[in-house]
């Protein structure tokens, strides 16, 4: 996939998938590393990045296997950045399916 | 690369950030490992999902903006573009509709919901120009895509692999270079500096007693005693005031003169101690 189009969709991605139910570094990194072919590595700093913006906190819950782990949920902050960045990006591929010929959303 | 080899040279290359953030960081990187080791995977697979370290500390180091001061202004040439202050997307967040496909892929399509700066952040003092400037677009290019290309996507410029670990560390080659400076500086300018200051203090303070002895010597062979008594008067008036100026302007000369001195071995000093960090050239 382009990359151009990869580091764009990467926030929202996280927001996204953070909106159900909160989830640990490690699973962020290696569900979107399988989805859409970034490596696990870049998505720390963006969740750091994130947090440093206020749109996700963090804290240490102890799991059954293996180390404490980090998790990560959104804050109110976080929800309205979503619902921005969805709108933007609905918005944007329906423009663009409308002149690339597929279907529009 | 193993997870030990992996950490310490993230842990390297992320120096320059205060310690508290490296190790949270580094935190983050050991629990990922120890998460991948207990699904199995070994330790140079989790590694080479990761990236490079030095891709990954370099978005770190591209996401903080370090504060602009003279100290860090004097140093950017020296410095290796992952700490040229650039915030990810600033460049496209500027101006470009949200709409377009550039600011979508910059990583936002709008500007953050709280004005206030987020509070790891140092203030961005550094003026527009220089953000325009160093857009630092080469970095932005890779931003997500590290270690997918082989893990050597692209080449940082051979000083920024320091061979330890110590964060404080100086690469030699930039240790050798301020000495060279300290010691050319000193020979070609301060030294100079130095001869002409002596100099002139002792043409200040000379001058005054080396004419009263020559109008001394003059007076003496009139053989008027008016003009005896007048011309020791003269002589006595003119010693006096140029005694009088010598020492104020000896004073602050002589007052500058350690001052500067001094200031110039402080210099110095941090200099040689600190490296690249420490000097103001």
């Amino acid at each position: 996939m382009n990359v151009q189009f990869k580091k764009g969709v990467l926030d929202l991605c996280v927001l996204a998938m953070l909106k159900d139910s909160d989830r640990y570094g490690y699973e962020l990194a290696s569900t979107l590393s399988e989805t859409i072919m970034i490596s696990d590595g870049t998505v720390y700093p963006l969740l750091r990045k994130l947090a440093a913006d206020g749109l996700v906190a963090s804290y240490l819950q102890e799991s059954q296997s293996g180390p404490p782990r980090k998790y990560y949920s959104l804050t109110a902050m976080g929800k309205i950045r979503l619902t921005e960045l969805l709108d933007d990006w609905n918005a944007f591929t329906a423009s663009v399916n409308k002149i690339v010929g597929g279907k529009s959303a | 690369m193993n997870k030990k080899e992996y950490i310490s040279a993230l842990r390297a290359q992320l120096r320059r950030l205060p310690s508290d953030d490296v190790e949270d960081i580094v935190k983050e990187f050991e629990t990922h490992f120890e998460i991948g080791l207990s699904e199995g995977k070994n330790e140079s697979e989790i590694a080479a999902k990761l990236g490079s370290p030095e891709e990954v500390a370099q978005i770190y180091l591209s996401d903080t903006v370090p504060a602009f001061d003279v100290a860090s202004a004097g140093n950017v040439g020296a410095v290796p573009f992952p700490m040229v202050p650039v915030k990810t997307g600033m460049v496209i967040d500027r101006g470009v509709g949200p709409q377009t496909a550039a600011g979508f892929a910059s990583g936002g399509f709008s500007k953050p919901l709280s004005s206030e700066p987020p509070k790891n952040q140092a203030p961005k003092t550094e003026p527009e120009d220089y953000k325009f400037a160093h857009t630092g677009a080469k970095e932005h290019e890779e931003y997500t895509d590290v270690g997918r290309q082989g893990g050597k996507s692209y080449d940082l410029p051979d000083y920024t692999n320091y061979p330890t670990q110590d964060p404080n560390a100086v690469h030699p080659q930039d240790k050798e270079h301020h000495i060279l400076f300290a010691v050319l500086f000193t020979i070609f300018v301060f030294v100079p500096v130095w001869i002409m200051a002596l100099v002139l203090l002792l043409l200040i303070i000379g001058l005054p007693f080396g004419l009263g002895v020559l109008s001394g010597i003059l007076f003496s062979w009139v053989p008027s005693l008016t003009y005896c008594v007048g011309g020791t008067v003269c002589l006595a008036i003119s010693l006096a005031l140029g005694a009088i100026t010598a020492a104020f302007i000896a004073f602050f000369a002589i007052k500058g003169f350690v001052l500067g001195t001094i200031a110039y071995i402080r210099f110095l000093a941090k200099d040689n101690r600190k490296g690249v960090k420490g000097g103001a050239a």
